[in-house]
């Protein structure tokens, strides 16, 4: 049997396959790009881990890099602060978010409509605007609310410090808690009131239903958010670039930053051991959360079901209710907003006083507005914002479609695989990419592609999930319909599903689009001086100490957030609650 | 006929012979093949804002758009030195301070050139193999926060810092971070001696608060988060706001160099670029921004500015290795250790 016997042999049955059912060239296809997209930053972090020398430079296996992290005591330490900072923050996040989803779904608590800010507006929030506000609220000396404090209350010293573990896990939980109220309050809201209305009769009290019916109830959703806003906080880099290094607490993400970038001279291959670290702890948790999701994915999913959840009437304790959901509002997004706001006007920051009206100035916008760098790294977001999540759309609605609607072999094996992307920390995939891209010999490396495909990779799952949401819903008689009058599989994509799944492909659009308008975890490792995004450049107006430019630009930048929101909005028609 | 222009030709060639010796291989850029192409990249450690107007007027001059990238030396050497590793380098010229440039220089990022305005700078900037050059000083000194510290108040020294008065008040780039800091600290033998490390463990049982690197040391004193903090007294110029710098008798200075990639695409802007920095043009636009340029006789408009001047001490360089061991182990265990 001669080599081309053998080949024609191998490629004989998928051949068939194919002419077969054209769906397998589809899915062929999208499990190519998917395996590619996770699969190649995957190995290249291992691969990096394992190497002798740094990056872009040919060198020998090695195991010195696990031997150095692990024979480090530092190490542990950062375990330890790691695990610290992302339990204390994804529990603060989920109790902050299960009280404002209790009073806003369950209760009759006046205003309680606004209350549901808390979960839209920081999504057009920099997230490192979040820590920045907080910092200027909250440092020992200077922070806004510690001088307030002193001075009405005669207090000896400032009462907080932002920069300590504390400050950490509080900045961190008000900016995880909108994501955990998505899921509490789906669940609240498709919760069967029959059960609660079954205990009202048999004589228990609020609190008894509370406790022993609502509670168990939403527990896997509680879990679930835990989990889920666990996982984000440890591979979030935001809040400790700007609090852990004053605060002097290392953990995995500024480490990993620290080796590849921050330390003189770099290490990238110390970096990808730690990263390596880290994705290995994400994907435990990851994984445990699905696990917690499988039997309860409906409660984070439109159902069909329409349940009016029973309102409890609070009586007089309603105004009470209101005034803790709207403290909670006010942490989350007024006092970070308004800080925005009074830095972005201001020559410098100062505590307000007489002073202040001197000092008001637009010079900050009108130098944002005029210069270059900023203007070209709006450019680069909206590019990115725009392709990237047009792009990542698209994938995810023929990876929905195909592994919902179809029947073709190697469904599970896609699923598999975008379990990578579910649990890849923005630093570790940074890093994975930067190896991939010094080796592959296409022009991406230090260009805006590498960031896009950075993107598309880290949040194709979030697109899988409103897209798989609304393929659920489609009828499979009408692309049967469309097959069955001849059309093939992009006809019947592009001219059926496509306008059906519309708004839910508008809805994962425009959370894609704000989230990689802001991106900044990924970017600060993978952007070159000519493709910069916003993200990086708001983090170098913040190491130079340029306050006020950076305020500013946070503000402009949320403006746009919405501008795309309403954009968008209107071209799908829809609303962004509809998910 | 023939013979008139080969003697012409023999005489232009012999006064270009005598100018390029005279020039000390300095080499004149080719402004219209410059202008051709169109932009070059730079990436500086100086801060965006004091170097704006330079640019501008770069540009204005030359049409030719100066792209810039801001980091810390440290970045800047960082991403280079990866880049250029890559096979990919995204800059065209490279501006940092000396430790960082030597150690690019050494790696072979870097080819000679040498702008014919740099041969007015004194002496001891000039370097022989013409792949780095000097144009600018950067003195490192005291600065405070005028609002919340009286200039009687102020330390006088680097020594006063050590005063319980200070304690928790000081700020400074961390030094297991920022490449100047270390040197800094490590050059503070030229004043102290062997007993240079001795100060900076009680400089780090301060609790100085640490930050990136010497820019953000200036807004965290106008912030008033710390009053009093070590970093570049041009900063005084370039931030805006409540800040004052301490006159002393000497100064630890970083000269700052521009260099030219190896693999630069855009030769001829990049080297105009380089010269035109050196330029009395290009050193006073420098100057208005509050550098102490290269250039003697160009002074910035800094309060008695003048009188720092003969108060400068540039620093020695570490070496890469001690580097690597000044900022990964003595640092760390000084400033993090238990």
């Amino acid at each position: 049997m001669n080599g081309a016997t053998v080949l024609t042999r191998v490629f004989e049955r998928p051949v068939r396959a194919v002419r077969q059912d054209p769906n397998v060239t589809v899915m062929a296809l999208v499990g190519v790009i998917i395996a590619y997209l996770s699969l190649s930053p995957t190995f290249m972090l291992f691969y990096g881990s394992f190497l002798s020398k740094p990056l872009g430079v040919p060198g020998e296996f090695t195991l010195q890099h696990y031997v150095r992290a692990y024979s480090d005591p530092v190490t542990y330490q950062l375990l330890v602060n790691s695990f610290i900072f992302a339990a204390g923050s994804s529990l603060l996040a989920t109790f902050l978010a299960s009280v404002v989803a209790w009073i806003t779904v369950r209760t009759n608590a006046p205003l309680r409509r606004i209350f549901e800010l808390t979960a839209v507006v920081p999504n057009i929030f920099p997230p490192l605007m979040l820590a920045v506000a907080w910092g200027a609220l909250l440092s020992p000396r200077t922070g806004l609310i510690n001088r307030a404090l002193i001075q009405f209350l005669g207090l000896a010293s400032a009462p907080f410090n932002i920069y300590s573990m504390a400050g950490m896990i509080f900045v961190e939980g008000l900016i995880t808690a909108p994501l955990a109220f998505l899921i509490v309050s789906a669940s609240l809201h498709s919760m069967d009131p029959s059960l609660e209305e079954s205990a009202r009769v048999a004589g228990s009290s609020n609190l008894q239903i509370a406790r022993r019916i609502t509670f168990p109830i939403i527990r896997p959703a509680l879990l679930a958010s835990a989990t889920l806003n666990f996982v984000r906080a440890i591979e979030s880099f935001e809040t400790p670039a700007i609090i852990a290094l004053p605060a002097r607490i290392e953990v995995f993400t500024t480490k990993i930053y620290r080796e590849a970038i921050g330390a003189f001279p770099p290490n990238q291959n110390v970096a990808a051991t730690y990263a390596v670290s880290l994705l290995v702890i994400t994907m435990v948790f990851v994984y445990l959360y699905r696990r917690l999701t499988s039997s309860s994915e409906r409660y984070v999913t439109v159902t069909g079901r329409d349940y009016r959840p029973m309102i409890i009437d609070l009586g007089k304790w309603r105004y009470f209710a209101s005034a803790i959901a709207a403290l909670i509002l006010v942490l989350i997004v007024v006092l970070p907003l308004l800080v925005l706001l009074y830095v972005s006007f201001v020559t410098y920051l100062h505590v307000p006083g007489e002073k202040t009206w001197d000092l008001l100035t637009l010079d900050h916008y009108r130098s944002n507005l005029t210069d270059g760098r900023t203007y070209r790294a709006l450019q680069n977001s909206l590019f990115l914002a725009i392709g990237g999540a047009t792009l990542c759309m698209l994938l995810a609605s023929v990876t929905a479609y195909m592994t919902t609607k179809t029947k073709a072999a190697g469904r599970s094996l896609i699923e598999a695989l975008t379990f990578i992307p579910w649990a890849f920390p923005g630093t570790a995939l940074a890093i994975g990419l930067l190896w991939t891209y010094v080796y592959v010999p296409l022009p991406i490396y230090g260009t805006l592609w590498i960031l896009l495909i950075g993107y598309i990779t880290r949040f194709l799952p979030y697109g899988l999930r409103t897209m798989t949401s609304t393929v659920v819903q489609v009828h499979d008689d009408l692309p049967a319909a469309s097959m069955t009058c001849g059309a093939g599989f992009w006809a019947t994509f592009r001219r059926i599903l496509l306008p059906l799944l519309r708004p839910g492909f508008i809805a994962g659009w425009i959370i894609l689009a704000t989230i990689y308008l802001r991106e900044f975890s990924t970017s600060i490792f993978l952007y070159s001086p000519g493709s910069e995004p916003i993200g990086p450049l708001l983090y170098h107006f913040y190491v130079d100490g340029n306050l006020g430019p950076m305020c500013s630009l946070g503000v402009i930048v949320s403006v746009i957030c919405l501008l795309l929101i309403v954009v968008a909005r209107r071209i799908g028609k829809v609303g962004f609650e509809g998910r | 006929m023939k013979l008139r222009e080969d003697c012409a030709t023999l005489v232009v060639g012999l006064l270009a012979l005598v100018a390029f010796a005279a020039t000390a291989h300095a080499q004149a850029p080719n402004v219209d093949a410059a202008k051709k192409e169109e932009k070059i990249v730079v990436y500086g450690a100086q801060v965006p804002q004091a170097m704006e107007p330079m640019h501008k007027a770069f540009e204005k001059k030359y049409g030719i758009k100066v792209e810039y990238w801001r980091g810390s030396s440290t970045q800047v050497a960082e991403r280079a030195l990866s880049e250029f590793r890559a096979g990919r380098p995204g800059y065209d010229v490279v501006e940092g301070n000396r430790g960082v440039q030597l150690i690019m220089k050494n790696e072979g990022l870097f080819t000679k050139y040498i702008p014919p305005s740099s041969e007015k700078f004194p002496a001891q900037f000039k370097e022989k193999d013409g792949l780095i050059t000097a144009w600018r000083a950067l003195p490192i000194s005291i600065l405070y926060n005028t609002d919340m510290v009286k200039p009687g108040d102020a330390p006088k020294t680097l020594d006063d810092l050590l005063s319980p008065k200070w304690t928790g008040k000081i700020t400074m780039p961390d030094p297991t971070r920022h490449t100047t800091t270390a040197q800094f600290l490590w050059n503070l033998s030229k004043f102290k001696g062997d007993k240079w490390l001795d100060y900076v463990k009680a400089l780090a049982k301060q609790q100085p608060i640490l930050v990136e690197s010497l820019a953000p040391v200036t807004t965290t004193i106008i912030k008033g988060e710390a009053p009093v903090g070590i970093t570049y007294i041009k900063y005084v110029k370039q931030y805006k706001g409540p800040v004052g710098y301490v006159l002393m008798d000497k100064y630890l200075t970083d000269p700052n160099y521009m260099s030219l990639s190896a693999k630069t695409t855009r030769p001829n802007a990049a080297r105009l670029y380089i010269e035109y920095v050196c330029s009395p043009e290009g050193q006073k636009a420098a100057a208005d921004e509050g550098e102490f340029p290269m250039l003697p006789g160009i002074i910035p408009p800094i309060k008695d500015a003048e009188k720092v001047v003969p108060g400068l001490v540039f620093m020695d360089n570490p070496s890469e290795e001690e580097f690597k061991k000044l900022m990964g182990e003595t640092f760390r265990q000084i400033f993090f250790g238990k």
